[in-house]
């Protein structure tokens, strides 16, 4: 009886513990909420500690993102607080902002990071029509990743007007990502991307040309012999094949050594020292004296170096 | 006759050794009694600025708020690693060339033309990327160079605009790590130990110049064209106003020019607007960027810096200085 009773107060010890220790835990959340639904530059000496707590800070986080009243920034750190903590009990609650039209459009966009990686198939129809209806280009690429755990062909869909109608990062972002989708189209993409202007995503594409598994150098070849291609992309499809190890390409780089403009057959020249002495030298050995200096040069600079 | 020949031999040895400009280009100073920041002088000082100590620093006389003057320990030399990415703001590299890929400009401090004519490879990068990665909307959107211009003809039209001024990519790089440095640390030992009051830097005192100098930050870094660690986040505005004898050579020769032209002309002499990247890339490459708003023109630095007169830059410019300043540099060294 004695022993019964003496478990009976120690179970009960633990509970009142575990329940003092828990409103402790509670304090502390709310504190730190509402800390950071004042804060201005600070606010991650607030932020930091409940990434950190986690899950149980959640509830009091929405309730915060939720309120109106309180002023758009620290709506925001609060929605970004969430978003770094990345559970699963938030997205509901950032499903419902970003739905909502009434809602500040820049916090919108912000619960779009909160909500990447998760299954959101139930909300693809409603992820497309948002996407359709939005201009912003990078509020429309967020949205466009979410579209990637709705329903990949709307995804598709997606980067690739993205791909068409804008440039910099969203355009190189959305090509990365039509190639994430399918990857048996990717050499046609990245031929296309060495074309465009944009240097940022036709770099992307000229790197992934150089170390894609999936490579036919009579694609870039035809694209090189094409009478409107221009320097720039010539350029591009030398250092691609200069760059792969491919002899088939060998022909192509010393006719580009031979070639007027100053990218192209400098290019062709640094290239050509990439393969094997034999298969590049007897060529080289003819143009030596060549009547254009700078092909006399390059030829000689190449043998100079292979050997 | 042999006698009198070595030695008048001696006496010219001896003579120069007795001078006291050093390979710097520096005038040296005694040690003792100088006032280094925070301590200063009130009135100027009859002191040659820059100038060289002892023991090998670099010292620049600064003109500080009610007529005081201090001196700076603005020394260029290679430091403590310099890198915004991972938050180490030392020195870095200031003397360094770029020895694998430019030898005889790690030697000499100047580019051989035959050497260039054999670079195709820039610290592993192609020259050809990196031209096309240093045009506008490349890696930057104002660009490392213009469009018509290539890292190899804009390295070989400086190169030898610097020879015809009988001068080396590092006497240009010089002057401009010293006012560097002095921003960087002016801050650290400038507080009035009398007073406690901050001295505020009026101007740099250079070869009989008032140098002015501003510098501001920007967001977020610009990465470098070539493959080393160089990063660039500053802008910074050198200038200076023309003295009598400079204005009356203008006049003379560059009084035929419109209004805005002689403007136009008086601001590419008188003001650089740059990256803290060049100044490394002078030493390392002798490349000063291309015709961008960021470009260190050489010309510019000779004049400002009082390492050359106004003459002297007209004559290595053939003659006619906004011609020089405003045409593309197109020609490759092939």
């Amino acid at each position: 009886m004695k022993t019964i009773c003496k478990y009976f107060v120690l179970i009960l010890l633990m509970i009142l513990s575990a329940r003092a220790s828990s409103q402790d835990h509670n304090e502390k959340i709310d504190s730190l909420v509402n800390l950071l639904t004042k804060a201005g530059r600070e606010w991650n000496d607030y932020s930091i500690p409940l990434i950190e707590i986690g899950e149980p800070a959640i509830p009091a986080l929405v309730e915060a993102v939720k309120d109106r009243s309180l002023s758009q920034w620290n709506r925001r750190i609060s929605a970004m607080t969430l978003n770094s903590i990345h559970s699963p009990l938030w997205v509901q609650p950032a499903l419902e902002i970003l739905f909502d039209p009434t809602e500040d459009p820049v916090l919108r966009n912000q619960v779009t990071a909160g909500l990447k990686g998760f299954d959101l198939a139930e909300v693809k129809d409603r992820l497309w029509y948002l996407f359709n209806e939005e201009s912003n280009e990078y509020y429309k690429s967020n949205l466009a990743n979410l579209l990637m755990t709705a329903d990949t062909s709307l995804a598709y869909k997606a980067f690739k007007e993205l791909y068409n109608t804008c440039d910099g990062h969203v355009q190189r972002g959305a090509l990365m990502n039509i190639v994430m989708i399918r990857p048996g189209e990717s050499t046609s993409w990245f031929l296309k991307g060495i074309q465009l202007d944009d240097w940022m995503t036709s770099n992307l594409a000229m790197d992934s040309l150089v170390t894609s598994d999936y490579f036919d150098a009579d694609d870039l070849i035809s694209v090189y012999n094409e009478r409107t291609t221009g320097e720039g992309v010539k350029w591009r499809i030398v250092y691609i094949l200069g760059n792969r190890d491919e002899p088939e390409s060998i022909p192509l780089l010393i006719e580009a050594l031979q070639d007027e403009s100053w990218l192209v057959h400098t290019e062709a020249a640094v290239g050509l020292c990439n393969f094997e002495p034999e298969q590049v030298v007897p060529e080289m050995t003819k143009l030596k004296n060549d009547s254009r200096n700078y092909v006399r040069n390059n030829s000689r600079w190449v043998i100079h170096k292979i050997k | 006759m042999i006698n009198h020949r070595l030695l008048l031999l001696l006496f010219i040895l001896l003579s120069s050794c007795k001078t006291n400009i050093n390979k710097y280009n520096l005038e040296k100073i005694q040690s003792e009694d100088i006032k280094i920041a925070p301590e200063y002088y009130t009135g100027k000082p009859d002191l040659p600025s820059p100038a060289l100590t002892d023991d090998g620093r670099e010292l620049v006389l600064l003109k500080i708020y009610n007529n005081r003057y201090t001196w700076f320990d603005a020394t260029a030399e290679n430091g403590e690693p310099f890198d915004y990415k991972k938050g180490l703001y030392g020195k870095g590299n200031q003397l360094m060339a770029d020895e694998e890929d430019f030898p005889f400009l790690a030697r000499t401090g100047l580019h051989s033309e035959e050497e260039l004519i054999n670079t195709k490879i820039i610290t592993g990068r192609s020259v050809s990327q990196i031209t096309v990665d240093g045009r506008p909307w490349g890696s930057s959107g104002v660009g490392f160079m213009a469009d018509d211009e290539t890292i190899m003809s804009v390295i070989l039209a400086d190169n030898r605009i610097v020879k015809s001024l009988g001068l080396t990519h590092p006497d240009l790089a010089r002057p401009l790590f010293h006012i560097w440095n002095i921003s960087r640390e002016f801050e650290n030992y400038s507080i009035d130990t009398t007073t406690g009051e901050r001295m505020q830097m009026e101007a740099i005192l250079y070869n009989g110049n008032e140098i002015k100098l501003e510098i501001s930050g920007s967001r977020g870094w610009q990465e470098s064209i070539f493959n080393d660690e160089m990063l660039g986040s500053g802008h910074i505005y050198i200038s200076r106003e023309l003295n009598k004898e400079e204005q009356e050579f203008l006049n003379q020769n560059y009084g035929n020019l419109s209004e805005d032209k002689y403007e136009e002309l008086n601001n590419m002499l008188f003001d650089i607007h740059t990256g803290e990247m060049v100044f490394f890339y002078i030493n390392r490459y002798g490349f000063y960027e291309g015709h961008t708003e960021y470009r260190i023109d050489p010309v510019a630095v000779a004049l400002i810096f009082g390492l050359r007169s106004i003459e002297d830059i007209h004559n290595a410019a053939g003659g006619d200085l906004y011609k020089y300043f405003t045409s593309p540099f197109t020609e490759n060294p092939e």
